[in-house]
């Protein structure tokens, strides 16, 4: 620091004067502000105050005298008119109040968490018919169906998604047999690695894995690109050409997601029971002739009809959560971010309880032999 | 005033990769100034006023900026050198997951040598500084309209009594009559406290209302510097067509009326 120690805000007095010198401002008081203002306090007031020699003066230094004067001047004192006119304003200003608490505030946020519950599941109501009369829409004027945007979401969806569910798809595979085979072979039961694997990858696996991957990846993605055109206004621009955003970016998704997942169900679906297959083969003894001969038999085709119906439906409840999030953003980045997290958090919760009721319907059907 | 000088800048050369925006560009702000830069677009005026700031490195060239210059200093010095000035983004750029108290609180609340109480007082004196009501403390950015976004920012920027302010298009996206406030607002906080003020400004009204000068950018370089009646005398294309458009010159004709000019 090149500013010699004469600079700090200091005072002396001179019989019945009190000589304030240096430059009473924010950042050579930072610190000692109360110790400061304590001690000015404890001077008597009767006291003739010189400030005329401050070299400068700003509202922190300001605020600091008024303080010790108890929020008035002092009834003698020397100063210049600029300073004058600082204090003339602290005089008149409003203290800000403490922000306003409400008594009960637990039963308040439950209240608002409700009703915003409530308000959710009407919206997506609505926006579930929104999507249905459109579609009807889309089919009777096909010229004005969104195809461009249909391809462009499968290509963004479908093959971009393939290396990270070969990866997650042959992993859950190698561990469902691996963790069964033990078991097995105790028993002596060891062919039934067929059935085990090919009944909870075909039927569980497959399409949850698809869909947990895809909530993630492409549902958080719809939603923050609908948000994110929401907060820059693209979606009134759309609204005003007559063309409604329903139309032109859920709906396209909606169908991509419907027509790529079970596509993507079938891809996971293989490679997990390759995975199987290699595990089968090294800690079981069952040729891979053998199990791919035997799987038709004991898995029934009803098992894998089911689970490319899941990816499918999963598929449309992503885009149509992840779309209803989206529009719900309003223009700040917290609530862009707070939806995008509420998009994946509830289409992989409405996924797996979709799952857990379609289980409970089809409990009868495919268990196979 | 131990610095009669708040910038300096000698031949300063900013650039984007290979593309040069400024070369050998001189100028001087004077402390306690308003001076505005004006220029089409391209000219790099954002550009200099974030290389001012720090927040682009300055190519070639020295600064000078409150008799230190910022290259030669450590990073502790840096940060306390940032301190001394305040910035009113286009924007406002507020934090929006904070009120307005909070936005205007957070610098000094981030120094860490105050106490609750005292960044209270201090942030009820910027907000009645810059005419906002205490109940306005409590709002979020996005319940503030855009003439109080642009108050909440100045007074966010004034937190820890900025020695030089920079506004970049302070009465952008401001209706006329917004603007207009906003500029008698800026010129009595100046008078008041008596910061330096770099601006970057387009809008002629604005220009008039509150700059001591006007720097015009133009090919890189400082056209002219100087008060706005001597730099529209200028021979140059940019400044004819700036100050002797229609908008301009309807402009002139009253300032000539009121005698100002």
């Amino acid at each position: 620091m090149t500013e010699s120690n004469a600079q700090q805000p200091h005072w002396e007095r001179d019989g019945q004067t009190l000589r304030l010198s240096g430059r009473w401002t924010l950042r050579r008081l930072g610190g000692n502000f109360a110790a400061q203002e304590a001690a000015l306090r404890n001077i008597n007031p009767e006291i003739v105050w010189d400030l005329s020699a401050i070299e400068a003066l700003d509202s922190a230094g300001a605020i600091l005298l008024w303080q010790a004067w108890g929020g008035q001047l002092p009834g003698n004192i020397r100063m210049e008119d600029r300073h004058r006119s600082i204090f003339a304003r602290l005089a008149q200003v409003p203290p800000v109040t403490a922000p306003p608490r409400r008594s009960w505030q637990f039963l308040d946020q439950l209240g608002a968490f409700l009703i915003e519950t409530g308000h959710d599941l009407w919206g997506l109501f609505l926006l579930m018919g929104a999507l249905l009369l459109e579609f009807g829409r889309g089919l009777r004027h096909p010229r004005s169906f969104p195809w461009r945007e249909i391809s462009a979401t499968i290509v963004h969806t479908g093959p971009n998604s393939l290396p990270i569910l070969t990866l997650i798809g042959f992993l859950i595979g190698v561990v469902i047999s691996f963790q069964s085979a033990s078991t097995l072979a105790q028993y002596g039961a060891n062919i039934y690695i067929v059935n085990i694997a090919g009944l909870s990858i075909l039927r569980e696996f497959g399409p949850l894995i698809t869909a947990i991957i895809l909530s993630g990846r492409s549902g958080s993605a719809f939603t923050a690109q609908i948000g994110g055109m929401c907060v820059t206004e693209e979606l009134d621009a759309l609204r005003t050409f007559g063309i409604p955003p329903i139309r032109r970016l859920i709906l396209p998704k909606a169908i991509a997601l419907a027509l790529v997942m079970p596509l993507l169900v079938l891809w996971t679906d293989m490679v997990g029971l390759f995975g199987a297959m290699l595990v089968a083969k090294m800690e079981l003894g069952i040729s891979t002739g053998f199990f791919i001969e035997q799987m038709p038999i004991v898995v029934p085709s009803f098992n894998l009809w089911l689970g490319i119906a899941k990816g499918a439906i999963f598929g449309i409840l992503i885009a149509w959560i992840a779309g209803f999030h989206g529009l719900k953003v309003k223009p700040n980045t917290t609530s862009l971010s707070r939806e995008t997290t509420s998009s994946v958090v509830m289409s992989i919760t409405l996924v797996i309880l979709i799952d857990a009721a379609l289980a409970l319907v089809f409990a009868n059907t495919g268990g196979g032999g | 005033m131990a610095r009669p000088n708040a910038i300096i800048l000698t031949d300063i050369a900013t650039r984007f990769g290979t593309h040069w925006i400024q070369r050998h560009l001189d100028l001087t702000i004077h402390c306690g100034e308003i001076l505005a830069i004006v220029g089409g677009s391209g000219t790099g005026k954002t550009t200099l006023l974030r290389a001012m700031m720090g927040l682009v490195p300055i190519a070639e060239g020295q600064m000078i900026i409150l008799g230190k210059n910022p290259q030669a200093l450590n990073l502790r010095e840096q940060i306390a050198l940032r301190q001394r000035w305040g910035v009113l983004f286009q924007q406002g750029a507020l934090f929006s997951a904070l009120t307005v108290f909070e936005n205007i609180a957070f610098p000094l609340r981030e120094w860490g040598h105050l106490t609750r109480s005292e960044i209270s007082d201090l942030v009820a004196l910027k907000l009645q500084m810059v005419g906002l009501q205490p109940n306005d403390a409590w709002k979020l950015p996005a319940e503030l309209s855009g003439g109080m976004v642009k108050r909440v920012a100045l007074a966010r920027a004034l937190a820890m009594e900025a020695e030089i302010l920079f506004l970049d298009e302070p009465t952008s996206g401001l209706d006329p009559i917004a603007a207009a406030e906003f500029d008698a607002l800026l010129r009595q906080v100046h008078r008041d406290i008596g910061f330096t003020v770099v601006m970057i400004s387009h809008d002629l009204d604005s220009l008039a209302a509150t700059a001591d000068r006007v720097a015009v950018l133009a090919d890189g370089k400082v056209l002219t510097v100087g008060p706005l009646t001597e730099i529209q005398q200028v021979d140059h294309p940019y400044i004819r067509e700036f100050f002797h458009g229609e908008r301009g010159e309807r402009l002139l004709t009253s300032l000539r009326a009121t005698g100002e000019c």
